[in-house]
């Protein structure tokens, strides 16, 4: 598509996934020590800076979707899967609206002292954001058995 | 920025599948249109001919993916020998009918591997030539516009 060799934007969507995969793991891993009481607050720049990455890597791989999914179009919106993984994309980017909005209480405030329903919120969202990025990449590796 | 960005990549991402679905939607409809005016096109039994009497059948149904020529159980040979050139290049392997036009240009074996199976049954040259591997499989079935008639 656009004179881009195919197999490039195919491997630029790996490498993206792989990016994405490893800044869920930092992500998680910062935000773990804050819900387990290691660290009082986070910093605001780490947060930022992990939170820009994801959303990067999410355009990334949206845009190199896009590039792919044009091609097998006709094959691919007759599968059901297909609309499965879009569903976990949708809930992606949902997320990450919600995460951007919930994610400076934790340079505010030790997680001890977060109301209960903001923790509910952020445990949530952590958890919808692991289970749709885990969802959506399993979900790729059916519709091309 | 970056969420700005996001949720106008979301927007477009839902617009491209929309688009999708809509435009293969309606090529569908039409083509149901198609067969419901066709008994009309035959009320002059004397313009009927033996392809004209196909041709109810051969678009009369509703293909698996919108695109002319498809049957309910799938296209014929006959559709897919009319697309045998780098312009639109159909190829059947295995009783399903793949457009590889896009993929010409892209094959790592070269253009002309691809050429020489347009419009024609492809199997034993694919089979010969990749078997059983994932990739070149995975790749093919990104191609898929439908099932051969039987």
């Amino acid at each position: 598509m656009f004179g881009i060799p195919r197999d490039l934007i195919f491997y630029t969507h790996i490498a993206t996934l792989c990016a994405a995969g490893c800044g869920v793991v930092i992500a998680d891993k910062v935000g773990f020590s804050w819900f387990r009481g290691k660290v009082d607050t986070l910093s605001s720049r780490t947060l930022n800076t992990l939170h820009t990455l994801m959303g990067v890597a999410l355009i990334g791989m949206i845009l190199s979707g896009i590039t792919l999914f044009w091609p097998a179009r006709e094959y691919l919106i007759t599968q059901a899967s297909f609309y499965i993984k879009m569903t976990f994309v949708i809930v992606l980017i949902l997320n990450a609206f919600v995460i951007d909005h919930l994610m400076s209480v934790a340079t505010r405030m030790p997680f001890r002292d977060v109301s209960t329903s903001q923790k509910r919120f952020l445990m949530i969202s952590g958890a919808v954001s692991l289970c749709a990025w885990v969802g959506a990449a399993t979900t790729a590796f059916s519709l091309f058995p | 920025m970056t969420k700005w960005i996001l949720g106008f990549v979301g927007l477009l991402l839902i617009g491209v599948i929309g688009y999708t679905i809509l435009t293969s939607r309606s090529t569908q409809a039409t083509e149901t249109t198609g067969i419901t005016s066709a008994p009309h096109e035959t009320t002059n039994p004397g313009a009927l001919n033996p392809e004209a009497t196909t041709t109810p059948n051969s678009t009369g149904s509703t293909g698996t993916t919108g695109q002319t020529g498809g049957t309910k159980s799938g296209y014929t040979l006959a559709d897919v020998a009319t697309h045998n050139s780098a312009a639109s290049c159909w190829t059947v392997i295995n009783g399903k009918v793949y457009d590889v036009t896009s993929w010409i240009t892209q094959h790592p074996g070269g253009q002309q591997a691809i050429l020489s199976l347009c419009g024609k049954d492809g199997s034993a040259a694919f089979t010969e030539q990749h078997g059983t591997q994932s990739r070149p499989n995975s790749e093919l079935a990104t191609f898929l516009i439908g099932s051969l008639a039987h």
